[in-house]
């Protein structure tokens, strides 16, 4: 994408700091990049409509969500620890909201063979793939991810960097693009994902463009300040 | 012993628990998710019949429902007779009496659920009803069974409010606790000591299971 879809504004405090930002998106995946504790989560939970400041508003695809409470904007969210459904399987779990098949998102994130296990039985990549598969079963014209792939191992975070270009390109050849916003503060899953990089300090963008210039602008700030 | 007690005390305390569970649901759900401070006045105007005697609620009930008031002619044209000393009228009694025994646990049980899940119900795109229906109230089913077994239990052994809202008039509103009294008040202790011991076994069954259940947690299966 080119032209911006998404305008998100806020000016206002949470926890001990103050979210100021006033940022139009446009990239297919956009990295929320800093440390803890910098404003990235709340951010993704403004989108989703979580967090409802009086100062802030959020335009997506030109109609404008701020009113709008969280079942009716069409974000997705998944967040670090997932929130799977426990009385519920994997099958009804990523069948929950679906406006999808949900067989083939089965296969996809290899889910197929759990599909009818309980959610206490299984690993934490495990539950983060079901978090994620059912996350793109309610075919959300936005994907938030929440620190998602923290805590797994190499090889999987790049089998679902992938999993989830693909699914990018098949959404974006059948005339519906799904974009993506993460939040990381981890280097290598920000060179791996990015189209374009937030680095966000203090509840402010510090630098913004692609993973490497901000990268660079990020170890220039650290020696300066040495 | 009163066969037509026993079945009458069944059949009230089967309806009062169905009716209170349908109003219960809506009730608790407010009380546990709605930020308006009117909930708090809700909450305590639902505890109420917790601290009220039961003769104070049976009296403002056979006064609000006498043929003199509005309300007790709209009641007799709805139900073709008048509510006091009816089943109808022991029934609502019932119902407001018990409020709280079906109210609270619920409440406490909804209130217990992971928010979290309930955020992730709602980006998934479920609005608030959905929300209660497939995530809140599966997860509170402890909740929700404690209610029904309160409620009945309670409604069982209900007296105060039976006795001043329905008399005691045999097959209609004499309920086994108002047989027990009776009995007693004409020295058939005989009798009076089966219905006794009936209300006590029922009631310490019914909660020995309600407390023991969590002892007993179903266990879960993991597809191979």
């Amino acid at each position: 994408m080119t032209q911006p879809f998404l305008h998100v504004r806020c000016d206002a405090p949470v926890g001990t700091l103050r979210l100021c930002i006033d940022e139009r998106i446009h990239a297919d995946w956009t990295v929320l990049f800093g440390p803890s504790g910098s404003g990235k989560s709340s951010l993704l939970r403004l989108l989703a409509g979580l967090w409802r400041p009086r100062d802030a508003s959020v335009l997506l695809h030109g109609q404008d969500l701020t009113l709008l409470p969280p079942h009716r904007r069409s974000i997705a969210f998944v967040a670090q620890t997932p929130s799977l459904f426990p009385h519920l399987t994997v099958r009804g779990n990523v069948a929950f909201g679906a406006r999808t098949p949900i067989d083939p998102l089965l296969e996809t994130f290899g889910l197929a063979s759990l599909a009818y296990a309980g959610i206490r039985t299984l690993s934490g990549g495990e539950a983060q793939r079901v978090s994620i598969a059912r996350a793109i079963a309610t075919e959300p014209h936005l994907l938030l991810l929440d620190e998602s792939f923290t805590g797994m191992h190499r090889n999987l975070r790049r089998q679902l960097t992938v999993i989830l270009r693909q699914i990018q390109q098949q959404r974006a050849s059948a005339g519906s693009p799904l974009p993506i916003l993460s939040v990381t503060h981890d280097v290598a899953e920000t060179f791996a994902c990015a189209d374009d990089v937030l680095r966000i300090e203090d509840g402010h963008v510090l630098a913004r463009g692609n993973a490497t210039a901000v990268l660079a602008q990020e170890r220039a700030d650290l020696i300066s300040g040495l | 012993m009163d066969t037509d007690a026993l079945l009458l005390t069944l059949r009230l305390a089967a309806t009062t628990t169905a009716l209170l569970l349908l109003a219960a649901i809506p009730l608790a759900a407010v009380l546990a998710y709605a930020t308006t401070r009117w909930r708090l006045l809700l909450e305590a105007l639902v505890a109420l019949p917790l601290v009220l005697p039961p003769t104070v609620l049976g009296f403002y009930l056979l006064v609000g429902f006498s043929p003199l008031t509005a309300l007790g002619r709209t009641a007799s044209t709805l139900f073709g007779h008048q509510l006091v000393f009816s089943f109808a009228g022991l029934v609502v009694g019932s119902v407001l009496y018990s409020l709280p025994f079906a109210v609270q646990p619920l409440t406490a049980g909804l209130r217990s659920v992971d928010p979290r899940l309930l955020e992730a119900a709602a980006t998934l795109g479920a609005g608030p009803l959905r929300r209660l229906l497939r995530v809140a109230l599966p997860l509170a089913k402890s909740s929700l069974l404690a209610s029904a077994v309160l409620t009945f239990t309670h409604t069982v052994g209900e007296f105060g409010v039976a006795l001043m809202v329905g008399g005691s008039i045999p097959g209609v509103t004499r309920t086994l606790s108002i047989s027990l009294y009776d009995l007693v008040e004409n020295a058939q202790f005989a009798e009076a000591r089966h219905i006794a011991l009936l209300l006590l076994g029922f009631s310490t069954v019914a909660l020995v299971a309600l407390y023991t259940a969590p002892l007993f947690p179903r266990g879960e299966r993991r597809a191979s």
